[in-house]
């Protein structure tokens, strides 16, 4: 069983999972619950912190994360091969998340899940940890400031 | 003397901003004759932080959102005239590129390289894996230079060169 669960909304609002978030952080009390949000739409609980920040060196610190399909945090935890669930936010105007969460799904890099589909036995479960190790090509400054001044 | 070069980065919201700052960093690391400076949204949340800030389309879209349609052309008429104030400040002292990231601020970022006569260069974002922006198709059909984050079948088969993933 997971003891602990970090909830990472990124830095748009993502009240749809905040307010699941909430109501599992009631139904499973011996869950300590971290949720970042820079606009939360929930209150503190006993189980549940809420955080506008926190470092990504912190991460591995977690049982559990459940993220935002954002490709910074989804990148970031691909590489450090740590295990996460990624939700797509599709409160944005630009639903672009879809597309991360269905090559996520696809490949299957990472459990995913609808905010519909986030209920208690997802949260308590132990995450499988990936098998792979995940990398990404080096971005080419060079080459861009040749195409900007050359 | 040759002036100093300067990179411009006009960032969308969200995840845009980080990757914005990201690059920022690069490329101030790059070279000490090489400056950057983010031009934000005034809604983002990096606005407090940013060097420049506009009132973007999506910003006023949000604002507009009865009237979106009707307020496009004017909005992104004044984003044009908002980026290209910036350039004219900043072409007497340096060498001015412009860097897009995020499909909000390519279109008027484009056309204000084209009335200033500067270099553009719009980034794809890193959350496109296998599709690109309509944005950035546009920007296609206007011969603007394109880099993608990632490497897919449609990149491929539209010849876009790929630049690797900030982070």
């Amino acid at each position: 069983m997971n003891n602990s669960v970090l909830i990472l909304t990124g830095n748009t609002p993502f009240s749809a999972l905040e307010k699941r978030v909430f109501e599992l952080s009631k139904r499973t009390p011996d869950i300590a619950f971290t949720l970042q949000s820079i606009q939360p739409c929930v209150t503190c609980s006993v189980n549940l912190r809420l955080v506008d920040f926190i470092a990504e060196t912190s991460f591995k610190e977690y049982d559990l994360i459940i993220t935002h399909a954002g490709a910074g945090t989804v990148f970031f935890l691909l590489t450090c091969n740590l295990p996460f669930i990624a939700i797509p936010n599709l409160e944005r105007r630009d639903p672009h998340q879809l597309e991360l969460y269905n090559w996520l799904k696809k490949n299957k890099y990472s459990q995913t899940a609808l905010i519909e589909e986030l209920k208690s036995d997802l949260i308590v479960k132990k995450p499988i940890q990936p098998d792979f190790q995940f990398d990404l090509p080096e971005f080419n400054l060079e080459m861009l400031v040749n195409e900007l001044f050359n | 003397m040759a002036k100093e070069k300067l990179v411009l980065i006009v960032a969308g919201v969200g995840g845009h901003e980080a990757q914005a700052k990201i690059l920022k960093n690069k490329l101030c690391d790059w070279s000490t004759e090489l400056k950057a400076e983010l031009i934000c949204e005034a809604s983002s949340m990096a606005a407090n932080k940013s060097d420049h800030r506009i009132y973007s389309s999506s910003f006023l879209a949000k604002k507009l959102a009865r009237f979106r349609v009707l307020a496009l052309v004017p909005v992104l008429a004044a984003n044009v005239l908002q980026i290209c104030k910036i350039v004219f400040q900043k072409k007497m002292y340096f060498d001015v590129a412009i860097v897009s990231l995020g499909p909000f601020p390519a279109i008027p970022s484009f056309i204000a390289s084209k009335i200033c006569g500067i270099k553009f260069v719009s980034i794809e974002s890193r959350s496109r894996i296998v599709s690109i922006s309509a944005s950035n198709k546009l920007l296609l059909m206007m011969k603007a230079q394109v880099f993608v984050q990632h490497s897919n079948n449609e990149t491929k088969s539209k010849n876009l060169k790929h630049i690797g993933v900030l982070r």
